[in-house]
């Protein structure tokens, strides 16, 4: 009995015509470990080896449950949302080591040491943001975002979700300096009323930083023992 | 002698209660959410949606610690399975998959203690599925609204 091996698509895949190959020859999900499936990928350029593939192989098997369609322009769309550790990629941001799902929120809710500069960053950047505002917290013009990024790209990837806590209870703590320096200047002050000029003018970043100490997965306000 | 002790005690209280409620300065706060809707977002074959920046406005208090957010997906029918991206305004990156066929909201504690003060950033990925042999294109399209809930301050 003769056996007829079709491997048209081989050639096809070899000579770059990946558009229309890759779309119209659908793949089922419960054949992706079969050799025939795997030598397929292998020809189109995919690395069945490498984690990215194995990290939108199980994404894909959670999802479908095995059953399905998928093709190689697809896998490989996915895959190149990855590094070669597997890890997922932000668009947004080009980092990886941001995703936070219940098996890693622990790592996240951590106090680590971050930048100076980052501390002076966020410093600075509240404080703009503090008196253009008039203490109002405005989504439209506030930086805060591009400061925590700016963060994230000085840590490792296994730091940044720590980083980020860290980073946010010194931003807390400069926000609350500068309502205590405003309302002291100012008893009667709201938010959103006209800042005093000059109300923050003597706050520095070092003495706020000073006061803080560790507690948990906090920044809080060291307390002072008095002895008469 | 006993009683004296326990009437100088009992003054002693009150006068610190007193002193709180006068002394201490009234202290604002409460709790609120915030409602953000994206554009339709389409995606098709693995890859991803336009990336719709959500958030605009401003947020109560001077201190704000998110306590959930909830996600609710209005799902196209016919889409195909897709993951749905939601990104704080201090990068913190989270996805799920929703179903394909009922509009449905989901809540999540993973933003919890952050400041929602910002830009969110929301887009879906087409899982690369489809469940029609004869299609060509897996294609998902959804609209999602988000909406921090927070404490402030």
């Amino acid at each position: 009995m003769s056996k007829i091996m079709d491997y048209s698509f081989l050639l096809q895949e070899m000579f770059g015509n990946n558009s229309s190959m890759g779309l119209m020859n659908p793949i089922k999900i419960s054949d992706l470990s079969s050799k025939s499936v795997i030598t397929q990928l292998k020809a189109a350029g995919i690395d069945t080896g490498s984690k990215q593939y194995q990290a939108v192989m199980q994404s894909m098997m959670a999802n479908s449950r095995g059953v399905g369609y998928t093709n190689i322009q697809a896998i490989k769309n996915r895959m190149s949302r990855y590094d070669k550790d597997g890890d997922y990629v932000d668009p947004v941001t080009g980092l990886a080591g941001l995703s936070v799902n219940e098996k890693n929120i622990a790592s996240k809710n951590k106090i680590i040491s971050i930048p100076e500069s980052s501390r002076d960053e966020m410093f600075e950047s509240t404080k703009r943001d503090f008196l253009r505002e008039n203490g109002v917290a405005n989504g439209d013009t506030t930086n805060r975002s591009a400061v925590y990024l700016n963060l994230y790209r000085k840590m490792k990837k296994n730091d940044r979700l720590a980083a980020g806590n860290t980073l946010r209870q010194y931003e807390r703590a400069y926000t609350q300096a500068f309502v205590e320096a405003v309302k002291s200047a100012d008893p009667s002050w709201e938010i959103g009323k006209p800042i005093p000029y000059g109300a923050l003018d003597n706050i520095k970043r070092e003495d706020i930083d000073s006061l803080l100490s560790v507690s948990g997965n906090k920044l809080v306000k060291k307390s002072i023992d008095v002895q008469i | 002698m006993k009683a004296v002790r326990k009437r100088v005690y009992i003054s002693i209280i009150a006068s610190l209660m007193a002193c709180l409620m006068f002394v201490m300065p009234v202290m604002a706060a409460g709790s609120s959410y915030k409602s953000m809707t994206t554009v339709k977002l389409n995606a098709m074959n693995g890859n991803i949606s336009q990336k719709s920046q959500v958030g605009a406005g401003s947020y109560l208090g001077t201190t704000r610690s998110i306590t959930k957010v909830e996600i609710y997906v209005n799902v196209d029918r016919n889409s195909d399975p897709f993951i749905v991206h939601v990104i704080s305004p201090e990068g913190t990156h989270y996805s799920f998959e929703p179903s394909t066929t009922t509009n449905k909201t989901y809540t999540t504690t993973i933003f919890n203690g952050e400041d929602p003060e910002g830009k969110w950033t929301v887009y879906i990925e087409n899982e690369g599925i489809s469940y029609k042999p004869n299609q060509i294109y897996p294609t998902s399209t959804a609209t999602i609204t988000v909406k921090p809930y927070y404490n402030w301050s």
